[in-house]
């Protein structure tokens, strides 16, 4: 008969499958055996943090939301469409290179042949233009565009230095010379590394620098969801401001001035965004949510 | 005597319905895999809460970045769909593909809080108020903050059992399954990982009470 492990037992008594011999066995090893001991300390202050809160409903439908995005689900091809393409791609990479293999060595090959008829014959005192000296001119093309300057519009002179209300955004906007993309990948990086403060200053930097781009909306919502608790009045109006945007992030922008409106006392201002969202919006995550919390203030 | 009124029972659960359930999902999973993006709705929202439940334990309930963090595991549970061929239930998969990438990122953020000085000795849920008198929290949250630690430090197959079955709270027979290793390799997996748990809590002052009640 094989001894059953008594840290086993234990995972089965907080699931309550325990047999009132199995119950006796494992209150026996709590007398003796630190490591069940540790265990039984553990799982209860475990299963507490990991209890269902209020919110949790929201809270998960908004991340299904998110990661069920038609931008998402169409990167997430079928492995065999994948390799196809991946053929594909080389296919065409090789097709390309040899093509310009071709052409190249044509070209020498016509360099280094002598001139067809006489008439067109240098004289004879002027020496043939040696073949190397064209190559330059042949391979000089395709490496001019690296050169290019960076797409991104440079800081406005006028503006190159940090706003008084801005601290520590001047630094950083001064050494910037990417695109908005690279902007708020940085920040996300940042803010998924814990620094928040860092990752607000370029989500700030971003607005300051790429007021017209497309990362401006996201950048509004997470920029507001930062300042929430510590500037809720600025939290709102870059709420407000991405709600406005319109498009798929104006239910989650309108649940947002809709929250920080309630924390602020402007009932007038969470209700309408709550009426709006339901109006715009009556089969995402937030209007579920959005119908119970009216009920519940009509009552 | 309060630890071992702790492993004793309130009341009975109903009958388990999880074999059911898994009849249920077995065929969302193969729908979701086809491309079907209704049934990963589906899915996503039955596991969902699966997720949720493995990243608290793993980062801390009251952690900032439950959010981020179960919304990065719900991405890769997604892109791992296609791997899925049935050998566990999809319950489990999910979770360990959540355990995963949840341990991935606590690793990840204790090395950036590292390196910029600012790792907190404390865990989030360390600091929030409960219920509970505070001198009996003590040793849990350190039993606690000890195992998360050790997920951290010791190599990832012991670091996966270790989460699955002490801080999961799942059998070894159920671990065995999630991470499709022979039931013996799971036993000495754990074997090890358990003794280094003990050997921390030994060397940890503010555990002496409870390792003197031992003696």
């Amino acid at each position: 008969m094989s001894q059953v492990d008594p840290t086993d037992l234990l995972c089965r008594s907080r699931r309550e499958e325990l047999t009132p011999d199995e119950q006796r066995s494992l209150n026996e090893s709590l007398t003796y055996s630190l490591e069940v001991k540790l265990m039984n300390e553990m799982l209860p202050e475990l299963e507490r943090q990991s209890r269902v809160r209020s919110g949790d409903d929201l809270l998960l439908a908004r991340i299904n939301a998110r990661v069920l995005s038609p931008a998402r689900i169409s990167q997430r091809a079928p492995a065999r469409r994948r390799g196809l393409r991946i053929a594909l791609m080389a296919a065409a990479v090789v097709l390309v290179a040899g093509l310009a293999g071709a052409w190249l060595g044509a070209v020498r090959q016509k360099r280094a042949l002598p001139p067809p008829s006489s008439s067109v014959a240098p004289p004879p005192s002027a020496k043939p233009s040696p073949p190397v000296r064209l190559m330059p001119a042949i391979a000089t093309p395709p490496a001019e565009p690296s050169f290019s300057p960076v797409t991104a519009p440079a800081p406005p002179p006028a503006s190159s230095g940090a706003s008084p209300g801005r601290a520590g955004v001047g630094a950083p906007k001064a050494a910037f010379l990417g695109s908005a993309s690279e902007l708020f990948a940085r920040a996300n990086l940042r803010r998924r590394q814990g620094r928040a403060r860092e990752a607000a200053q370029l989500y700030e930097l971003l607005l300051e620098l790429f007021p017209s781009s497309r990362e401006v909306g996201p950048t509004r919502l997470a920029l507001g969801k930062y300042l929430q608790r510590a500037e809720p009045a600025r939290a709102l109006a870059l709420y407000r401001a991405a709600a406005g945007g319109g498009g798929a992030l104006r239910a989650e922008a309108l649940w947002g001035v809709s929250e920080i409106a309630a924390s602020l006392r402007e009932r007038s201002v969470s209700e309408q965004a709550l009426a709006d969202l339901l109006r715009e919006f009556p089969d995402s995550p937030y209007a579920e949510v959005a119908r119970a919390r009216r009920s519940d203030g009509a009552r | 005597m309060h630890w071992m009124l702790r492993a004793l029972p309130l009341r009975r659960a109903p009958a388990p319905s999880g074999s059911r359930v898994e009849e249920e999902l077995s065929p969302l999973a193969r729908a979701a895999i086809d491309g079907d993006v209704a049934a990963l709705r589906t899915l996503l929202s039955a596991v969902g809460p699966n997720i949720l439940r493995v990243v608290r334990r793993v980062i801390g309930g009251s952690h900032p970045d439950v959010e981020d963090v179960a919304q990065e595991c719900a991405v890769e549970f997604v892109s791992a769909l296609s791997r899925f061929r049935g050998e566990s239930s999809i319950r489990h998969f999910a979770a360990r593909v959540a355990l995963r990438t949840a341990m991935n990122a606590r690793r990840r953020q204790r090395a950036a809080k590292r390196n910029h000085g600012m790792l907190d000795e404390r865990d989030a849920d360390e600091t929030a108020g409960a219920d509970t008198p505070p001198d009996a929290l003590v040793a849990s949250r350190v039993c606690v903050r000890l195992a998360r630690e050790l997920c951290d430090a010791l190599p990832p197959p012991q670091a996966e059992a270790l989460a699955l079955h002490c801080v999961l709270g799942y059998t070894m027979s159920e671990v065995a399954a999630i991470c499709g290793a022979p039931l013996e390799t799971v036993r000495s997996r754990l074997r090890t990982a358990k003794a280094a748990l003990v050997a921390h809590a030994l060397a940890d002052p503010r555990l002496r009470d409870l390792v003197e009640e031992m003696a």
